[in-house]
């Protein structure tokens, strides 16, 4: 039939093809259905309605309605770089979190020195959080001094009494098991870390890394090594990306500077225990901040999203007068 | 249209007469309960049918005539139709059978609303309707077909039909079906049957009692006796009442105690059974005398099976001996149980058992069975004469003995049960602190409103306090958790073996004896329908059934005439029975249903 053959060649949409069909179209006007003399009857994109085509007719305005790439954003290598080094600067944390353990386990960090090191940095931190705290317009309830303090005892004292139960808690589980319960528990404390906005801190990736840091301080030899190694373990994944926040809100050069430091002492700090781990280490940290915003910014062009009016409704007006 | 007459047995020689029987309403059928038999006066008979009438409740009547010649006698073909002029009736039957012929010959004349009567011959029966093309019937005439129904009437008199129908039927929905109604019929035509051939009244009738009434010495005395024992028991009863009504026995502790020892139980059950029986009135219908006569009869055999207990336990010193071995056993068992405490305190079969924890529960648990054995000790001088005044209780049935004993596992084993309740809650919590913990750690909350799990954003110290707590629990479970699988077990053995005991209480105090036994040796009296046989079908007469009962099966009168007391049957379902043990909830796997609601 005739009319199959045009719904072919509709499907190219190169300019003679259009005109090619452009003339058959003006043959079936002529002639209608049956090669009979009929009257001009336009095609609609409608199926309620009987018209002389077949269903899966199409006309030269097929596809036109398609939008590609439509959402793509240009991304720019050292801008992706820049983010990236937070991942870094995160991953360098928990090298930095080890290796006071190694020490630690070792006998060669006391815990008071730790204790004493833990309470005058997180005093800074706190100065620094509160001076940052007041350039800022805070207009939603600022928590005041005495919910920081509340805060603050209820963690040392929690951490105090519970430490000598937290320390029997792994005594008859095998070394393998809880460094490997530990590990996977980093894990997905990394894997799940709100990266975006670190602020009021994701759950999953606390609990994990809590339940890492417990695990952990249970190998020590006693009640107060593990009472100090919490202490820090809070102090470093609970309190440490509140300042974060803050700087890369306030003070964004000063906070790339940061996450350097902070990858290098990582990086060194693991190296003083085991030379492997720091290899390793700054492989990893090589691979997040350099060559994973490569291939991202490489591999945009290979994209192809398509959208079009398959796609799902989104409601873009406001609907809150149909309320009333 | 069949026309089906339910002949008794007893009247298939009789001499000749009239029919007296009852027309069953909605259906054609004819009961025929006896023969009157010639010389009679019809005003006599009439007067005597209605007495009948009124005696009964059934509605009697006349149905019609039976001719039975014997040697000599002729001629009373018109004699016999003159009669039905004498007895109004709609359908009039004259049923005629020769000597030496098996089949009985049967016409019947209907009056139409003139009055004048038509006649109808029986036309040759088969199973199916053979249409004869030289018949006799003239005309107009419907053609009736008679089936002649024989039964044994003192049988079907005795019988009842299940499943009983109480209580009076509705007149609205439909009649109750053809076989109930006949069995009825014969069941309430008991005063007919008194009328037998030694009385000097004026009417002489054969039925199946006619030979003379029958009747037993051993029930007549039982029967005579059998009032003044219900007043007895009634009196009994009222002063064990008035006792159990005292004011101190309702304070809270002792009736959720009484509650509890099935020995209380018992006796209240047994004390509802004995009301049951103390009422002086014979019983009124067929499940009202069942029941009482199970009663009657498991009462009895329980008390002779306690005799016999008795007899055995006070011959040979047996209650000594009893008694000697009950404190050793305890001590042995209370051994057992601490070898099995020092074991878990240990490294019960390479498990990871924290230390401490460990420590605690097994210290705390030994102490307890410390205290047990010591009062165990205290008790023994006592034991003997415990268990000399407990035997003697067998003497009111062995269901008693059996409680009392189940009563005393349940005292003994106490500590067990204590022991139970104490890791069972301390796992519940843990496994209920483990769950909500859980739902922290990733985030989440369980919404009570919606009753589902929604996320929710949490504060650092919530987030910092759940995450140790949740660390804690979760290092603590493997030895909670053994503890109270080991106890569990424990309490699982006590339970099935009270579960035992109870079952036997149970099945002596619900099994219907009297039922079964009369199933067994009188199986036409509990019917549950009928089975015809075919006598004779010779052409030319019509067609004879014998009917015979159908005796109800043996599981189907066990479930009709249960004792409804005491059911004793798990309360849960294996799945539910594991999911329960699995989350901690405390169990208690057999159900008790109360009379009373609760």
């Amino acid at each position: 039939m005739s009319l199959e053959l045009l719904g072919v060649s509709g499907l190219r949409e190169d300019p003679a093809g259009s005109l090619a069909l452009s003339i058959w179209y003006s043959n079936v006007r002529v002639m209608g259905p049956d090669s009979v003399p009929g009257p001009a009857v336009p095609w609609r994109k409608v199926l309620w309605e009987r018209q002389p085509f077949p269903d899966n007719y199409v006309d030269q305005r097929f596809l036109e309605e398609l939008r590609r790439n439509e959402g793509i954003r240009q991304y720019r290598y050292w801008a992706v770089v820049k983010e990236a080094g937070f991942v870094g600067q995160q991953l360098s944390c928990v090298a930095i979190f080890i290796t006071l353990w190694l020490y630690m386990e070792q006998g060669l960090l006391p815990p008071e020195t730790l204790l004493w090191t833990s309470l005058v940095c997180a005093l800074l931190g706190y100065g620094l959080h509160q001076a940052l705290t007041s350039q800022v317009e805070s207009g939603c309830e600022p928590r005041t001094r005495l919910a920081d303090l509340q805060s603050a005892a209820i963690f040392l004292s929690f951490t105090f009494g519970f430490s000598p139960v937290l320390k029997t808690l792994t005594e008859s589980v095998s070394t393998d098991t809880v460094y490997a319960m530990s590990a996977v528990m980093l894990l997905a404390h990394l894997v799940s870390f709100p990266y975006a906005q670190p602020s009021p801190p994701g759950s999953l990736s606390l609990n994990a890394a809590l339940f890492a840091s417990v695990c952990l301080a249970s190998r020590l030899p006693g009640a107060l090594h593990t009472f100090a190694m919490l202490s820090c373990a809070l102090m470093v994944f609970a309190l440490w990306p509140c300042l974060l926040q803050r700087l890369r809100e306030n003070a964004p050069s000063q906070f790339m500077g940061l996450c350097v430091v902070v990858c290098i002492g990582g990086v060194s700090g693991l190296g003083s225990q085991s030379p492997g781990g720091a290899v390793l280490l700054a492989l990893a940290l090589g691979c997040v901040t350099l060559l994973c915003p490569l291939l991202l910014v490489r591999l945009q062009r290979h994209k192809d999203n398509i959208q079009g009016p398959w796609d799902e409704a989104e409601i873009h007006e406001d609907l809150s007068h149909f309320l009333h | 249209m069949v026309l089906k007459i339910f002949f008794p047995q007893c009247c298939n020689r009789a001499d000749s007469g009239l029919l007296v029987g009852r027309w069953i309403s909605g259906h054609d059928s004819a009961v025929v309960l006896a023969v009157i038999h010639y010389p009679f006066i019809p005003g006599q008979v009439k007067q005597y049918v209605q007495q009948m009438h009124a005696h009964s409740g059934v509605e009697l009547s006349v149905l019609g005539s039976w001719s039975l010649p014997k040697d000599g006698q002729e001629g009373m073909e018109s004699f016999l139709r003159d009669l039905s002029t004498i007895f109004p009736q709609k359908h009039w039957l004259q049923i005629n059978r020769e000597i030496g012929k098996t089949g009985f010959t049967c016409q019947v004349l209907n009056r139409d609303q003139n009055g004048g009567a038509a006649q109808q011959d029986t036309k040759k029966t088969k199973k199916e309707k053979v249409e004869e093309a030289d018949g006799e019937a003239a005309g107009d005439e419907e053609e009736q077909e008679v089936i002649f129904v024989h039964y044994e009437q003192r049988k079907v008199m005795l019988s009842q039909l299940h499943p009983i129908e109480n209580g009076v039927p509705d007149p609205k929905t439909d009649p109750p079906s053809e076989l109930r109604q006949m069995f009825h019929t014969v069941a309430h035509s008991q005063p007919l049957f008194f009328l037998d051939k030694y009385d000097d009244g004026p009417l002489k009738s054969t039925h199946w009692q006619s030979e003379g009434r029958e009747a037993s010495i051993i029930v007549e005395l039982l029967k005579q006796a059998s009032v003044p024992l219900c007043l007895l028991i009634g009196w009994l009863l009222s002063i064990w009442t008035w006792i159990c009504n005292i004011r101190i026995f309702s304070l809270y502790p002792l009736r959720f105690l009484s509650s509890k020892l099935s020995t209380c139980v018992q006796l209240s059950y047994r004390t509802e059974h004995m009301r049951a029986l103390s009422s002086p009135k014979p019983a009124a219908g067929h499940t009202h005398f069942m029941r009482k006569a199970n009663i009657v009869v498991s009462f009895l055999v329980d008390v002779a099976l306690g005799m016999l207990l008795i007899s055995w336990l006070y011959r040979d010193d047996h209650i000594s001996m009893l008694a000697n071995t009950l404190v050793p056993a305890a001590d042995h068992v209370a051994k057992e149980l601490e070898e099995l405490l020092q074991w878990l305190m240990g490294a019960p079969a390479g498990l990871k058992m924290n230390r401490a924890l460990d420590q605690v529960l097994g210290r705390f648990f030994l102490y307890h069975i410390h205290l047990w054995i010591s009062y165990i000790h205290l008790m023994s001088p006592f034991m003997e004469g415990i268990l000399w005044y407990g035997g003697l209780s067998a003497c009111l049935g062995l269901t008693f003995a059996l409680s009392l004993l189940s009563d005393m596992v349940a005292l003994l084993t106490f500590h067990i049960y204590c022991f139970y309740v104490y890791g069972a809650r301390l796992y519940c919590l843990k496994i209920y602190g483990l769950s909500s913990l859980w739902r922290l750690f990733r985030g989440k909350k369980w919404n009570v409103l919606r009753q589902r799990v929604d996320s929710c954003s949490y504060d650092v110290d919530q987030l910092f306090i759940g995450t140790l707590l949740f660390t804690i629990l979760l290092f603590l479970l493997p030895t909670t958790a053994l503890y109270y699988l080991v106890f569990t077990l424990l309490r699982l053995v006590v339970v099935l073996f009270q579960g035992v005991l109870h079952l036997s209480v149970d099945f002596i105090n619900s099994f219907p004896l009297f039922a079964m036994g009369l199933r067994i040796f009188r199986s036409y009296r509990l019917a549950e329908g009928v089975k015809f046989r075919v006598l004779c079908e010779e052409p030319g007469t019509a067609l004879h059934l014998l009917m015979e009962i159908n005796p109800l099966k043996c599981s189907a009168v066990v479930q009709t005439y249960r004792t409804p007391t005491y059911s004793c049957y798990p309360k849960d379902s294996w799945a539910a029975l594991v999911k329960k043990l699995f989350v901690g909830e405390l169990i208690y796997p057999w159900r008790h249903k109360t009379t009373k609601t609760d």
